[in-house]
């Protein structure tokens, strides 16, 4: 049984968010921009917070990631 | 503007920023050290560019933070609402981290700034400690022992040779951070040392030397050395003739700050590049050559010692006029667009005619210039770049104008070793072929949009239907 307007709903929410999950992994695998050249305590803070920052977004990525293949599906059964 | 070593401070101990390679050797210069235009704030090339790309993230955070809310109320599990914690997460860690980086770059500024206070208090009491003309030389003694040997040579027989000898066999004496900024420091002190040459007592003249300003103080002293110099004949300006010894087709415009200082000319002084358009008025890039002759007594070559410390003093140098006159034979009117580069004296002519009101100057770019004392109107786009193991531009004393964006690294970081036997290491052209290329490769779009505009001044013309392009090169002479 087809619900088109459900269908059509998931298909705009997916096309929404395929940029946001492509985006977050792409920024999510970017390799940490400070160097080995900075260094002292500043340094070391820095690289700190360029971490959490990694995990931060490697968490939304994940997420984005589910959100889209749960999209996926619940648009292969509306159709 | 750096010192070796020391906890917190970015980029003291890397290699290179932006690693070039020249003829297959390693680079041996450190980070490049960038101040923005219009701003006191030193930050490595590589904060810089990390900076900007937390700032893109932000925005493309914030551009993903909608589309989640537009698509929120898709019914699935996870929800995408569930996403906006985490974007805001994301967002709050980048801003965290750009903040960081800020504050890193105002404490290394700050730090960098009591150790500027320090030394200029005490330069400056050195400076009057050591009045007298004879202990006024004392003072300048590394200005013509580094940079004007003659003046040791001439002046000292075999024990000038003996030292100059010495400075050659251990370059690393004057090519460190922190030679070149006693320099500049002294070079601010010289004032005081006058004062007290002619009497002032010491406490007076030292208060005195701390005056208003760092480029006042400078050109005070580069005056006294200049009265100083001319009681023994030194340092007379002359008049100034040029003749156009070339002129000939232009195929491409220079790109890239390498490029740039690659057309810098040497004996020939000064090359000027021509680019019209029909139906619009015509630009002109002007190169500027460095010193042809370090003798400080004036003959017939304008790009000598003196046009240095008359430029620095805030006078008419024979270099400068020599320039000017070439620009007026090239049919350069007040009106026309107008972009200057140089390298040493060069780049201090250069900043001359950007600082002087007869010509509309709209690019700037210096390399290894003396050009603490020169103000640039605000709005010419460009780089002024010196290596801070230099002595050359320390010799203008420390850098007040802030109009342009500053580009500063070591020429010799690290452990790596200035060549022996050759004078002023870090002032070679080659040294800075070298930074010009880690230039051309900077990550921060603070150096990347001035690279740009400096491009576009001859490429934006020459790319319009009619355009051609015409070197025409001169040559200066003193007229003794």
């Amino acid at each position: 049984m087809t619900d088109p307007l459900a269908a059509a709903d998931l298909a705009r929410a997916l096309a929404l968010l395929l940029p946001v999950r492509d985006h977050l992994a792409l920024a999510a695998a970017a390799p940490p921009t400070i160097g080995t050249g900075w260094r002292g305590p500043a340094a070391e803070a820095a690289r700190r917070r360029e971490a959490a920052l990694a995990l931060a977004l490697r968490a939304a990525a994940d997420l984005a990631a589910d959100v889209v293949d749960a999209l996926r599906r619940a648009g292969a059964v509306a159709a | 503007m750096t010192g070796r070593g020391g906890p917190g401070v970015p980029g003291r101990d890397g290699g290179a920023s932006g690693a070039a390679d020249s003829g297959g050797d390693a680079d041996p210069g450190g980070p490049l050290r960038v101040t923005a235009a219009g701003t006191a704030t030193v930050w490595t090339d590589e904060m810089l560019a990390t900076a900007d790309r937390l700032g893109t993230l932000d925005e493309a955070l914030a551009r993903d933070a909608r589309r989640v809310v537009a698509a929120v109320d898709a019914r699935v599990s996870p929800s995408p609402a569930a996403l906006l914690p985490l974007l805001a997460a994301a967002a709050t860690e980048a801003g965290r981290a750009r903040d960081l980086l800020a504050r890193a770059a105002e404490g290394y500024t700050a730090a960098e700034a009591r150790v500027d206070a320090t030394l200029r208090g005490a330069a400056g009491v050195a400076g009057a400690m050591l009045g007298g003309l004879a202990r006024l030389v004392v003072l300048v003694a590394p200005i013509p022992t580094l940079a004007v040997g003659a003046v040791v040579a001439a002046g000292s027989g075999s024990a000038g040779r003996a030292a100059r000898d010495q400075v050659l066999a251990h370059p690393e004496w004057i090519t460190s951070p922190e030679f070149a900024r006693t320099l500049s420091l002294a070079a601010t002190s010289l004032d005081g040392a006058a004062l007290a040459a002619l009497g002032v007592p010491v406490g007076v003249a030292a208060v005195a030397g701390a005056g208003p300003s760092t480029a006042e103080q400078t050109r005070t002293g580069a005056s006294a050395v200049l009265a100083a110099g001319r009681l023994g004949g030194l340092f007379r300006e002359t008049d100034v003739t040029v003749r156009r010894t070339g002129a000939a087709p232009l195929g491409e415009p220079a790109v890239g700050v390498r490029g740039r200082l690659d057309r810098v000319p040497e004996v020939d002084q000064v090359r000027i590049e021509r680019f019209d358009v029909p139906g619009e008025p015509p630009r002109f890039q002007v190169y500027v050559g460095p010193t042809e002759t370090f003798s400080p007594v004036a003959s017939t070559e304008p790009w000598d010692l003196t046009s240095n410390v008359t430029g620095v003093a805030g006078g008419a140098a024979g270099s400068f006029r020599a320039v000017e006159a070439a620009m007026r034979d090239a049919g350069i009117r007040p009106d026309h667009e107008v972009q200057v580069v140089g390298f040493s004296q060069g780049g201090l002519v250069a900043t001359m005619v950007a600082a002087s009101d007869r010509w509309r100057v709209v690019g700037l770019e210096s390399h290894g210039a003396p050009t603490g004392t020169l103000d640039v109107p605000s709005g010419v786009a460009g780089l002024q770049i010196r290596h801070s193991d230099d002595l050359v531009p320390a010799l203008g004393g420390p850098q007040s104008d802030r109009s342009l964006v500053q580009v500063e690294r070591e020429a010799f970081a690290g452990d790596a070793a200035p060549p022996a036997g050759v004078a002023a290491p870090a002032h070679q052209r080659d040294a800075y072929e070298r930074t010009a290329l880690a230039v051309d490769a900077a990550g921060s779009a603070t150096v990347r949009e001035q690279i740009a505009r400096l491009d576009a001044f001859a490429a934006d013309y020459l790319a319009r239907p009619g355009a051609t392009a015409t070197v025409l090169t001169y040559r200066g002479e003193r007229v003794p």
